[in-house]
């Protein structure tokens, strides 16, 4: 129990800290992709300490216990996220509390949060936000679940007796080594998928409808100020470890200490660090890359692009997997 | 169209009530081009059935409406032209026409020009004319509701409310 | 802000005078059904400080320093307008050379300003990297106007009957580097932004204005030409030295089969009047004769003061500006160096009306990208006086001046 809170305590910090300088890198190289010098990496803890000294303001026509209550709603649930999925060489602190569609069900929660602060602070810009948010939630959660459902299935099927919706035991066989041709081009596709699902998870360009500067002026986060919204830029940054860390568990899982022959403290090192290096790079290509490359979607053509094109490359990948696990055995 | 014959067609149709008529040729400083200004100065009445008379020739541009206070009328000035899409094919046409303070009315033209909307709501705002058959009368560039015409020579500033 | 009509319920939004898509004040009221616009009402005039009036109290000498300060972006041409509506009414005949330069100047402009609505045109788009890019780019062309004009903006090189700086021969071989430096961008600029599918699908059929509202409501310049009207001052009624220039209206079918009237049109049309204005400066530079720049030395602006009192009469000038037609009208009395009118519309003004069509079912997602596509310039519409800020460092005015002085010194080798 003891160790549970100090791990607790431990992923909490290591989270945001993580995440924030995420941000701040992914700042610092879109700005050079852009030909800008950009901000110091340590920006995004400048810009929190800056909203946290400032006066955090409640519009009148606002609910105010809502409105207030869905960023820490927001940043308990990526952060709980973060709880259940491998980390470094570290197996999950919550492993056997919870499994993987718990993960999907927390994943929904900071959207859902932000939505439901929107609709309460009282403003056409937030309020045309939040909807804009659960459309957005609708269309990506789909070719989610297909890819993850997918893969346990898969894993279940390669190794019967294992619980295969453990991200633990997920991470601990990495689902490569169980493919044949069918199954290896599915779970290419998936990987594709999760890639794209990544940035819209994220709300960023091209699928930052949500926020959408030059149209909303923010969106659904328009009208909130000082801690709360320096609370939903943390569950932000968090956010991104989260859904990178989460690709990597389900299809990245190795670690290079192993592999080194190194053990203990030295092997945790490098496994720290080899997995560091792998979140860097995903971030690299499904958020930083993308959002330099891209113009806004408009809603409508966000939601066609998940529903129907994307959704049938996720269906593809699954029933390609599930042929491979049929067959190829 | 020749602007001697354009001029022509039009005292043809409209008589008395064009009561003057001049043409400017703009000749470039190059020496090898000019182009005509054609000034008329009409009655009010025969404005509406004047432009009218132009779209029979082309639909015209309208780029704006200038107006001036000369104490008793206020002076409106059309700037049309003509004969765009061709090269060196277009010809500017103005009307001029007076109409009294005491009774501002001038028939709208945006039925004829749409476009001529921004136009006369800047003077209906600025200079306190009416044209009558406007679509939208109120302000544009002023605040809603601001009575004053800043135009006028003899308007002497906003007071009350607008001031603070 | 919900009000229901019609058993319906539509939102307002207001969009304005301060939004992050809006670079100037313009207010906008959004009926919205869902994310579908029904209709919308325009409110500009938060930036009128009646520059006309002032004009109307000083000689043109000085309101030629007011006149180019209606704009930051297209003062050149308010300039040329301006002066060409007095040379128009009191007769002054210009020498060719300034002619020439005066279009290789309003050429020059007409680059910057394409490019610079481009950049803006992509953040509205969320494309941001565009944005840094043709921003960047743009320094090229300030670069050779602050080098012939010594000015960034507001360049103070046309007056009336003339210009006030030469083009040196040292000067040439640089603009025409800088000529061919965008000439090889542009294969660059219009892959980016024409074959870019983010791009098109947002701007392809968005904002549509048909050939015959752009004719009615009066559009002008690239708004209008979009939309196949084929509205060019510079060929229509030309002017300064371009009848001794070949060019054309440049309409989208230059660049696909039909015209469509909307956004991803206005864009093509912008492009391919930066290729065009590069191939006008050349042209103007091979055909610029030797000679006369106008008046310059104090004895002759004085000779013109006076002439202007001594005159009366009435003129237009017509100046085919970045954004469409400018027109500034000007009248003077005998004995009376103020003019009794002034009257400036710029290229917004006729371009305002053109927004509600373009703006019939659009959704929210189109607002800004339609707001920008017209390249809206809410300064010169409100005619105000427009001040460009230096960088908010410690620097103090006078640093400042100092740095661009030693910067133009730099350009000028």
């Amino acid at each position: 129990m003891v160790q549970l809170f100090w791990g607790s305590v431990v992923i909490l910090f290591g989270g945001v800290i993580l995440g924030l300088i995420y941000q701040g890198v992914d700042r610092k190289l879109a700005a050079r992709m852009q030909a800008r010098i950009g901000p110091p990496i340590v920006q995004p803890f400048r810009d929190i300490k800056k909203l946290l000294v400032k006066e955090n303001i409640v519009p009148e026509n606002a609910i105010p216990w809502i409105y207030n209550g869905a960023p820490f709603l927001a940043l308990a649930a990526v952060v709980t996220v973060l709880f259940y999925l491998p980390l470094g060489d570290q197996r999950p602190l919550f492993s056997g509390y919870g499994d993987l569609i718990l993960v999907l069900y927390l994943l929904a929660l900071p959207a859902v949060a932000l939505a439901i602060g929107g609709f309460a602070s009282g403003s056409p810009y937030a309020v045309i936000g939040a909807q804009r948010e659960i459309v957005m939630m609708m269309s990506y959660e789909l070719p989610l679940a297909a890819a993850i459902v997918a893969l346990a299935w898969r894993l279940d099927r390669a190794l019967p007796g294992i619980t295969a919706f453990s991200l633990k035991e997920i991470a601990a066989h990495p689902i490569w080594a169980y493919l044949g041709p069918l199954g290896f081009i599915g779970a290419i596709l998936l990987v594709g998928v999760l890639l794209l699902v990544m940035p819209a998870e994220l709300s960023k360009i091209p699928f930052d409808i949500a926020e959408a500067e030059t149209e909303l002026a923010g969106g659904v986060t328009v009208e909130y100020s000082g801690r709360n919204l320096a609370l939903l830029r943390i569950a932000d940054a968090v956010k991104t470890v989260v859904m990178g860390a989460l690709i990597l568990a389900l299809f990245f899982p190795y670690r290079l200490g192993g592999v080194l022959g190194l053990a203990g403290a030295a092997g945790g090192v490098v496994d720290t660090v080899f997995f560091l290096v792998k979140l860097f790079l995903i971030i690299l290509i499904a958020v930083t890359i993308v959002r330099v490359a891209a113009a806004r979607l408009k809603v409508s053509q966000v939601a066609y692009s998940f529903w129907v094109p994307l959704t049938g490359v996720a269906l593809a990948g699954l029933v390609l997997i599930v042929l491979d696990g049929l067959f190829f055995m | 169209m020749e602007p001697k014959g354009l001029v022509e067609s039009f005292q043809a149709r409209f008589g008395q009530k064009i009561r003057a008529v001049r043409i400017d040729e703009i000749r470039s400083n190059l020496g090898i081009y000019s182009y005509p200004v054609i000034w008329f100065e009409i009655d009010r009445e025969v404005l509406h059935d004047a432009v009218a008379h132009l779209i029979s020739f082309q639909f015209p541009h309208l780029a704006t409406i200038s107006g001036r206070d000369l104490g008793k009328e206020i002076e409106l000035t059309y700037h049309f032209s003509i004969g765009y899409g061709q090269r060196r094919g277009e010809q500017s046409v103005n009307f001029r026409l007076r109409v009294p303070k005491a009774d501002p009315r001038v028939r709208s033209i945006c039925d004829l020009v749409p476009g001529a909307l921004t136009a006369e709501r800047e003077k209906i705002e600025f200079l306190g004319v009416q044209f009558e058959g406007i679509p939208d009368s109120r302000n544009i560039f002023l605040p809603y509701g601001m009575k004053e015409h800043p135009w006028r020579k003899d308007e002497t500033g906003v007071k009350g409310a607008w001031l603070e | 802000m919900a009000r229901v009509t019609d058993e319906r319920t539509y939102y307002t939004i207001p969009i304005g005078p301060t939004h992050p898509s809006l670079k100037e004040p313009l207010q906008f009221a959004f009926d919205l059904e869902g994310e579908r616009v029904v209709d919308v009402e325009i409110k500009p005039g938060w930036n009128h400080r009646g520059v006309e009036v002032l004009g109307m109290k000083r000689n043109p000498l000085q309101t030629l320093y007011l006149a180019e300060r209606i704009c930051g972006i297209c003062s050149v041409s308010h300039l040329i307008a301006f002066s060409r509506a007095v040379e128009n009414a009191l007769g002054i005949p210009v020498p060719p050379r300034a002619e020439y330069i005066r279009v290789i100047i309003a050429e020059l402009e007409r680059i910057h300003s394409h490019i610079l609505w481009a950049g803006v045109a992509a953040h509205e788009l969320g494309f941001d990297t565009l944005l840094h890019l043709t921003w960047r780019v743009r320094e090229q062309v300030m670069d050779i106007l602050e080098l012939l004009t010594g000015n960034r903006v507001n360049y103070a090189l046309v007056t009336i009957g003339g210009v006030r700086r030469d083009i040196t021969k040292e000067q040439e071989p640089l603009v025409r580097q800088a000529l061919r430096y965008y000439k090889d961008l542009l294969e660059m600029l219009v892959d980016a932004f024409l074959h870019d599918p983010t791009i098109e699908l947002r701007t392809r059929d968005v904002g549509v204005l048909s050939y015959k509202d752009a004719l009615e409501l009066m559009a002008v310049g690239p708004t209008a030409r979009a939309s196949g009207v084929k509205k060019d001052i510079r060929v229509d009624q030309p002017y300064l030295a371009y009848p001794a220039l070949e060019l054309s209206p440049i309409t989208p079918d230059l660049f696909r089969p039909e015209i469509h009237g909307d956004v991803y049109d206005k864009i093509i049309v912008r492009l391919l009047e930066i290729e065009q204005a590069i191939g006008l400066i050349e042209q103007a530079l091979a055909k610029m004769p030797e000679g006369e720049i106008g008046h310059a030395t104090k004895e002759e602006m004085t000779e013109l003061l006076v002439q202007i009192k001594e005159r009366e009469g009435e003129g237009i000038g017509r100046h085919e500006a970045p954004r469409g037609e400018l027109f500034h009208y000007i009248r003077f009395q005998a004995d009376s160096e103020i003019p009794i009118l002034w009257k400036v519309k710029c290229p917004t003004y006729s371009n305002l009306m053109s927004y509600r069509p373009m703006f019939q079912g659009a959704q929210i997602a189109d607002i800004p990208i339609i707001i920008a596509c017209i390249d809206p310039c809410i300064a010169c519409m409100d005619r105000v006086i427009v001040r460009r800020d230096g960088r908010e460092e410690v620097w103090t005015a006078e640093q400042l001046l100092a740095k661009s002085w030693e910067k133009t010194r730099r350009l000028k080798g």
